[in-house]
């Protein structure tokens, strides 16, 4: 009889973003599949918890705890946050055994799931950022002691593998990458058929903070506006009333942008806004896995992105290098959009290519390498 | 007559080599002030100002490092994460009202910028003095420091002075009288016209959403396109976190960290460009007038569409990189002097510190 591998997923929220997103996939796959008996632990909840709880025991750190725990990271202490830390874990049950393979779904969760493997267990670190994210979150000088207590990185894109081995200065044997990846369309969530209200020609989509660049979507509709076209555009993704959104609608309505430019905020499903005969861009500051060029290659949309993490090496593997401009670089992204938008030929070209390369990046071809890489091959 | 002197509290967020701070340095050292005036310097954060400040005689009061936090602040802090953000305002207060007991009752509190409202709010001195207010910020600045709630404590200051008609415009719109409403500029002093090359063009600041970091990159790869000499330098604090490219991502901006003097980074620069968005009266440009660098800026950042108006400068559209660079490569290779000469003109007659100097000290006095 082969044993079942047990994996315990330490997660630092239950927020509908990338590794939460990713994690869920990952649960929803194992209690499908059978291939591993899987435990979340989140330190924090959110609308993601019933999806978890639905596949897999699911426990969320009290509140309290959560804060206390919030409140000591704050304070910049190591050793305070690592003391309320383990406290904390004693309020969600942590499991018990020493043979479960201890994963943390994001470098925020790191700290607690070093916390969860004491006593020998193997703790991988699943790594779903580049540097900006991961030493704000997690300090050099902590993350050499946690990188101590960690067996194995998995990294979600080659760029992020080659920050731990080039500029953390981890083994690369200890470092291994399989894509981050997304659900297969369901039925009816195929190319063409979104109904996007009112149809945008430009779609962003992502949280509304400064990493993810809705500003530059506002620089991109002005510019084109300056050229004399008027399209219209569109950013999915939150928060609204945060200080990062009053700057990014200071800059449209500084360029005369609030009849053309839509800020949608957080919606429970992205479908009704993919731009059916439109283009996506992808002008993230530095994002490593981006899972929405996936869904929208999954629908044979088109991205233009630049060369800032996960989306320029997708397009590039799809052989739409042409689609990737330098960083920052509007007026190339400008160029690169307008030349699809005014080809539907050419679109509904790099849309299929874009598929083909997303169609390799979807949960049942992937999630079985992920758990081989976690547990290492241990049953 | 010393003892005579009011005495002066003047309040700044930080003493950072950044334009506030700056402008404010500039006036305190003046000879002139400390004749009227004894002026006393608190700044919330320390800073590499201090050093200059307390050479010239003025003592400076920092109520928390420039890194890192007082345990005061510290206390806050998790008081905040708690919840009870209140409560840790009220630990921090007490702490630092207790850094500066021994300091002189003020007859006058300067309030040296938006950023420093929260500081002179919290020192609450005791004895009802006069309060002046010294914007050097526009909307999203003023509002990102002052709260709706003490909005109207701005309006009902005894003076609010403002670095250019664009901010004086700001204050009368949260309510400021014209009567107790003044137009105080930066100032800056002439020096000697730097030669000037042709391959290297300079942006000064902090880098981030304000100054506009991200037109320069964009227009930056469009002249590296059209002029792959050309080098665009910035010189200033690196984007904050969450603002920052990929690490392994090639820019065509080579930046420098900030230092003491920014001119002496690039030698015989070409230009200056200010891509700002918000910049009510950039301390760099009038240094660049005053070496007769050409100022090249967006149009619409605040009073920089004043300073470089009549030909004095070159004011471009904000939402166009290939505008912006076609500018910088047209400036660079034309070498024109009229325009820099015009500008450094006007900055001799308007923002020396003998033409500002005496309306800043009548607005600390009151006029006695």
């Amino acid at each position: 009889m082969i044993a079942v591998p047990r994996v315990v997923l330490v997660g630092h929220d239950a927020s509908a973003t990338g590794a939460p997103l990713t994690a869920l996939a990952f649960a929803r796959w194992a209690a499908a599949s059978g291939a591993a008996h899987v435990e979340v632990l989140l330190d924090r909840g959110g609308p993601l918890v019933a999806g978890f709880e639905a596949v897999a025991p699911t426990h969320v750190r009290a509140r309290a705890a959560g804060e206390v725990v919030a409140a000591a990271d704050a304070l910049g202490g190591l050793s305070a946050g690592r003391w309320a830390r383990r406290g904390a874990l004693l309020t969600a049950r942590p499991p018990t055994g020493a043979d479960v393979t201890v994963v943390a779904a994001s470098v925020a969760a790191w700290r607690s799931a070093a916390a969860v493997a004491r006593g020998g267990r193997r703790l991988v670190l699943w790594l779903h950022e580049l540097d900006g994210v991961a030493d704000r979150v997690v300090p050099a000088s902590e993350r050499a002691i946690l990188l101590e207590a960690t067996s194995r990185i998995v990294a979600v894109e080659a760029r992020v593998a080659a920050m731990a081995t080039e500029r953390w200065g981890v083994a690369e044997d200890r470092v291994s990458v399989v894509g981050s990846f997304v659900d297969p369309l369901g039925d009816g969530a195929a190319a063409g058929q979104a109904t996007a209200h009112p149809p945008h020609d430009v779609v962003g989509v992502g949280s509304l903070v400064p990493r993810k660049g809705a500003d530059h979507l506002v620089a991109l509709t002005a510019l084109f506006r300056q050229r004399g076209r008027d399209l219209r555009s569109a950013w999915v993704g939150g928060p609204l009333d945060g200080p990062y959104a009053d700057l990014v609608r200071t800059d449209r309505a500084a360029a005369g942008l609030e009849d053309v430019l839509d800020l949608v905020g957080p919606v429970d499903d992205v479908g009704p806004w993919w731009p059916a005969s439109g283009v996506v861009v992808h002008l993230a500051r530095e994002d490593p896995a981006p899972l929405v060029v996936i869904e929208a290659g999954l629908r044979a949309i088109p991205v233009v992105t630049w060369d800032t993490g996960g989306a320029a090496d997708l397009l590039r593997t799809a052989g739409l290098g042409h689609l990737v401009a330098d960083a920052g670089d509007l007026v190339a992204v400008a160029d690169a959009v307008e030349a699809l938008l005014d080809d539907g030929a050419g679109r509904a070209e790099a849309g299929a290519a874009l598929r083909a390369a997303a169609t390799a990046r979807t949960t049942d071809r992937l999630a079985p390498a992920l758990l081989q890489a976690f547990t290492g091959g241990r049953g | 007559m010393t003892a005579t002197r009011p005495v002066v509290w003047a309040v700044v967020r930080d003493l950072g080599r950044t334009g506030v701070p700056i402008a404010l340095a500039r006036l305190a050292t003046w000879p002139a002030t400390s004749e009227a005036v004894d002026l006393h310097l608190i700044a919330r954060h320390d800073g590499p100002l201090r050093t200059e400040l307390e050479r010239a005689g003025i003592g400076v009061t920092a109520l928390e490092p420039a890194d890192g936090r007082s345990r005061a602040a510290t206390v806050a802090a998790g008081a905040s994460h708690l919840g009870r953000t209140d409560a840790g305002a009220a630990v921090l207060g007490a702490a630092w009202r207790r850094r500066i007991r021994n300091l002189p009752a003020p007859d006058t509190v300067l309030v040296q910028g938006a950023g420093a409202w929260p500081v002179a709010e919290a020192l609450r001195a005791e004895a009802a003095p006069r309060i002046v207010v010294h914007l050097h910020e526009l909307e999203v600045a003023v509002r990102r420091s002052i709260g709706p709630s003490s909005l109207p404590s701005l309006a009902a200051a005894d003076q609010v002075l403002a670095v250019s008609e664009p901010v004086a415009s700001l204050a009368r719109s949260l309510g400021v009288p014209d009567d107790r409403l003044s137009i105080v500029g930066g100032t800056v002093d002439l020096v000697s016209s730097a030669a000037r090359g042709r391959t290297d063009v300079v942006s000064v600041g902090e880098a981030g959403w304000r100054k506009g970091t991200d037109r320069a990159v964009a227009a930056a790869h469009v002249l590296r396109r059209r002029e792959p000499t050309l080098r665009w330098h910035w010189i200033g604090r690196a984007l904050e976190p969450g603002w920052a490219f990929a690490v392994d991502a090639p820019l065509p901006i080579l930046h420098h960290a900030p230092v003491a003097d920014p001119w002496s980074v690039v030698h015989e620069p070409a230009a200056l460009v200010v891509p700002s968005r918000e910049d009510p009266l950039p301390l760099v440009a009038l240094e660049a007038a005053a070496r007769s660098v050409p100022v090249i800026a967006c149009r619409g950042a605040g009073g920089l569409d004043g300073l470089l108006a009549e030909g004095r400068g070159w004011l471009v559209d904000p939402t166009d990189p290939g505008d912006l660079a076609a500018t910088v490569a047209e400036v660079v290779a034309a070498r024109p002097t009229a325009g820099p000469e015009a500008l450094r003109d006007h900055v001799e007659r308007h923002h020396t510190l003998e033409a500002v100097g005496p309306r800043w000290l009548h607005a600390l006095t009151g006029g006695t």
